[in-house]
């Protein structure tokens, strides 16, 4: 497998409130077109990690980062990012599907109405092919047009897929985007993460460990703020390097 | 459950590539044997090293997918089978050596005597051999059973060769070394036979999910 | 055995207590709108709408000039209060999180809500009437708006608030800024809360006569001159009430009539709209 480096992480330290540490000098790498998952008990810090690739702490003052995320050769990390660019780059998937209260149309192109993007062909161009990369075009193209809160748990979670993926990102962030949804509309997910993986880089955080199995290609195992072990997934989950990992993966805590 | 239709494929065809190796080594060991063929013996001794190359990857693709993809039902019990089958054909491999071996040591001496049962034993193993790997492929339960059968043949063999080389034995002392080289050829041709019923054991528990290890069950089934 | 006889009888005691005092409240309730309904009907006619008030004790004439102020003074009230009533419980709910000073503004808006009209139109003429030296239509408005606002305030705070902070984060995450994601996102989800509460706001100042006493006063001619003082149905009913005419009194009952099927028709369009929105 060739693989080459997307994301960098170098010393990361991210602290809440001003002083509260909740990440300590995270270092690991991330591969480009590869599924990367991070595992742990809860508490570990792997959402809070999750959050600085995109800077979604950003959003509350007392957050503060040390360390660095490099990007095409630029520390994401540093005051002089514009976000909104950042945020075209890396888009995020959370927990809870979140349907904007707008028709289905209107929820995809969300995004690209915020770039500036009018043109009505051109709308409808890029909201069908989002579509139809997050699987949910057959179901939907029919009723566009109606709003997105009539879909069922799993259709949402894959519209706001679709609409992550309209804007054409690098790296796609998702805060287990399946623990909301039963086991078909998971299945259906993780289906889609697989497939989705050769032209975004996927990072994706999950409680689950055998959903990490699955469909990684490479797993961080973290605790306590922490990143315990790096490496790639079968060697996680077949014979890990560090005491912690194993008892974890083979379920004595968390 | 995610779909491991891809791996699957993959294992098996690694497991059948193993298995034509192993036929292919038995049938060089024995032709070696017959023909007094040297080079065919050297070379099924130096192709050994492929076939355990075979049963580490086929192991280690195994545990990779019980790891990660938490198999069930059929799909777990054939990865569970895989990885017994590659033992039992390891094994094989290893006899087929054990045969070159002593085929090397015989060619250096005249033949003892012109061999009658020896061959019709060795195509017999080599027909079960043949059939096993099928049954595995095919599921084929009735083969499977066929090939369990066909081991009492290989014993009749064994004890008729066995019985034989002892008379000689006792008749002239200078036949000893010789009949004695003949003697461990039949049992390694019968131990083949052994890990070829052990293989159709495996391809019944694949097919009904029992573990049948003891001659009852089987011939419940068979 | 005598234990539960006694429990029985103190369980149906209870529940027929609670319905027999219902009944009361609804049977007066359903007294004084009959009352209206019955005096009110009567004098309403087309002439009610296009004349205006006849000389006292003269026969004839309508009340279009209370109409057409009315609206004018509710008019400007819902301009003046409602966006600064919106705007406020938007920045209550988004930008005053977790701001103490946030708080203590909720708390302050609570307390104007239950301070009497007719207190609130004295400081609108402290403020407003003296200093100009008259009355007016725009005092009038001040002081219904001055009500409106804390009302509008609190429900708009509250309606954003009830949408779930992950939407928001949603937005920023696809690289919206602020104001952005409060206007396209977090309104369209509130928009009907929101809409309730101005209607609710509504409803309560249109029937008010206290405040536009001492602002916007009365004016017996039509006008529609904000500046200076301007009719009011509630203040006419007021004046129509206690005065000694029939046909003044028959007016009166079919203003009252006005007003209340009005303030019935935005209460029951704001439930509606609320309803609509549950799923």
């Amino acid at each position: 497998m060739n693989e080459t480096i997307e994301i960098e992480v170098k010393n990361l330290s991210f602290y809440y409130n001003g002083n509260i540490r909740a990440l300590k000098s995270i270092n690991f790498v991330v591969y480009k077109n590869l599924v990367t998952a991070l595992i742990g008990p809860s508490g570990c810090g792997k959402t809070t990690l999750l959050r600085c690739f995109n800077r979604m702490h950003d959003l509350y003052p007392k957050n503060r980062y040390e360390g660095e995320i490099i990007l095409d050769g630029k520390n994401i990390l540093s005051s002089d990012i514009d976000l909104i660019e950042l945020r075209s780059k890396i888009g995020m998937v959370f927990q809870k599907p979140t349907p904007f209260p707008m028709t289905i149309f209107e929820n995809i192109a969300y995004g690209l109405r915020l770039r500036g993007i009018k043109n009505k062909t051109e709308l409808r161009d890029r909201v069908e092919k989002a579509l139809k990369a997050a699987a949910l075009f057959d179901e939907v193209k029919d009723k566009l047009n109606v709003s997105a809160t009539e879909l069922s748990g799993g259709q949402q979670q894959r519209l706001v897929i679709a609409r992550a993926l309209a804007v054409e990102p690098e790296i796609l962030l998702f805060d287990e985007p399946t623990s909301a949804l039963d086991p078909i509309s998971t299945g259906k997910i993780e289906e889609l993460l697989v497939e989705l993986k050769k032209t975004v880089t996927i990072i994706i955080v999950t409680h689950n460990m055998q959903q990490a199995a699955r469909i990684s290609d490479w797993t961080g195992f973290m605790m306590l703020g922490e990143l315990i072990e790096y490496d790639k997934t079968e060697k996680i989950f077949t014979a890990p390097a560090k005491k912690l990992t194993e008892e974890y993966v083979t379920g004595r805590f968390g | 459950m995610m779909k491991t239709l891809e791996e699957l494929n993959r294992i098996k065809s690694l497991l059948l590539q193993m298995a034509a190796s192993i036929e292919a080594s038995l049938s060089d060991a024995i032709n070696a044997l017959l023909e007094r063929d040297d080079t065919l013996a050297k070379r099924v001794i130096v192709k050994d090293k492929v076939i355990n190359s075979f049963d580490v990857t086929i192991d280690e693709e195994c545990i990779k997918l019980i790891a990660l993809k938490q198999p069930v039902a059929s799909e777990l019990r054939f990865i569970i089978t895989a990885m017994k089958i590659t033992s039992d054909m390891e094994r094989i491999g290893d006899l087929c050596v054990n045969i070159c071996e002593r085929v090397l040591e015989l060619n250096r001496e005249p033949q003892l005597k012109p061999y009658i049962d020896l061959p019709k034993m060795a195509e017999t193993v080599k027909i079960m051999l043949n059939e096993v790997i099928n049954a595995f492929v095919d599921k084929n339960l009735e083969l499977a059973c066929e090939v369990i059968k066909k081991d009492d043949d290989v014993d009749y063999y064994l004890n008729q060769i066995n019985d034989e080389l002892l008379s000689f034995m006792i008749k002239d002392q200078k036949t000893i070394y010789r009949a004695n080289k003949i003697t461990h050829i039949a049992k390694y041709l019968e131990r083949i036979a052994d890990h070829c019923v052990n293989i159709a054991e495996n391809v019944i528990y694949l097919v009904k999910g029992k573990i049948i290890r003891h001659i009852e069950f089987t011939e419940e089934i068979c | 055995m005598k234990g539960l006889g006694y429990r029985k009888f103190k369980n149906h005691f209870f529940a027929s207590l609670c319905t027999v005092m219902t009944l009361c409240g609804l049977f007066l309730l359903a007294f004084i709108l009959i009352d209206i309904i019955i005096h009110g009907i009567k004098g309403v006619n087309i002439e009610l709408f296009l004349k205006d008030p006849a000389p006292p004790g003269v026969e004839g004439g309508g009340l279009r000039n209370a109409f057409i102020g009315h609206l004018l003074i509710t008019i400007f009230a819902v301009l003046l209060g409602v966006p600064a009533g919106i705007l406020g419980g938007t920045y209550l709910a988004e930008y005053g999180r977790n701001n103490p000073i946030a708080k203590f503004i909720g708390v302050f808006a609570d307390i104007m809500v239950s301070v009497p009209a007719i207190v609130i139109g004295t400081f609108v003429y402290a403020i407003v009437v003296k200093p100009f030296g008259h009355f007016s239509g725009f005092a009038g408005s001040l002081a219904l708006a001055i009500i409106m606002f804390p009302i509008v305030l609190r429900t708009t705070e509250n309606m954003l608030s009830l949408i779930p902070w992950s939407l928001r984060e949603a937005a920023f995450a696809l690289g919206a800024p602020y104001y952005k994601v409060i206007l396209q996102v977090v309104y369209r989800g509130a928009r009907a809360g929101i809409l309730t509460g101005v209607l609710l706001s509504l409803a309560r100042v249109i029937g008010e006569a206290a405040p536009l006493l001492f602002t916007s006063f009365n004016n017996n001619f039509f006008s529609t001159d904000m500046k200076k003082p301007i009719a009011s149905l509630t203040v006419t009913i007021f004046q129509y009430a206690t005065g000694p005419y029939d046909i003044w009194h028959n007016q009166a009952w079919a203003a009252a009539f006005a007003i209340t099927i009005t303030i019935l028709i935005i209460t029951l369009t704001a439930r509606y709209i609320i309803k609509g929105t549950h799923k």
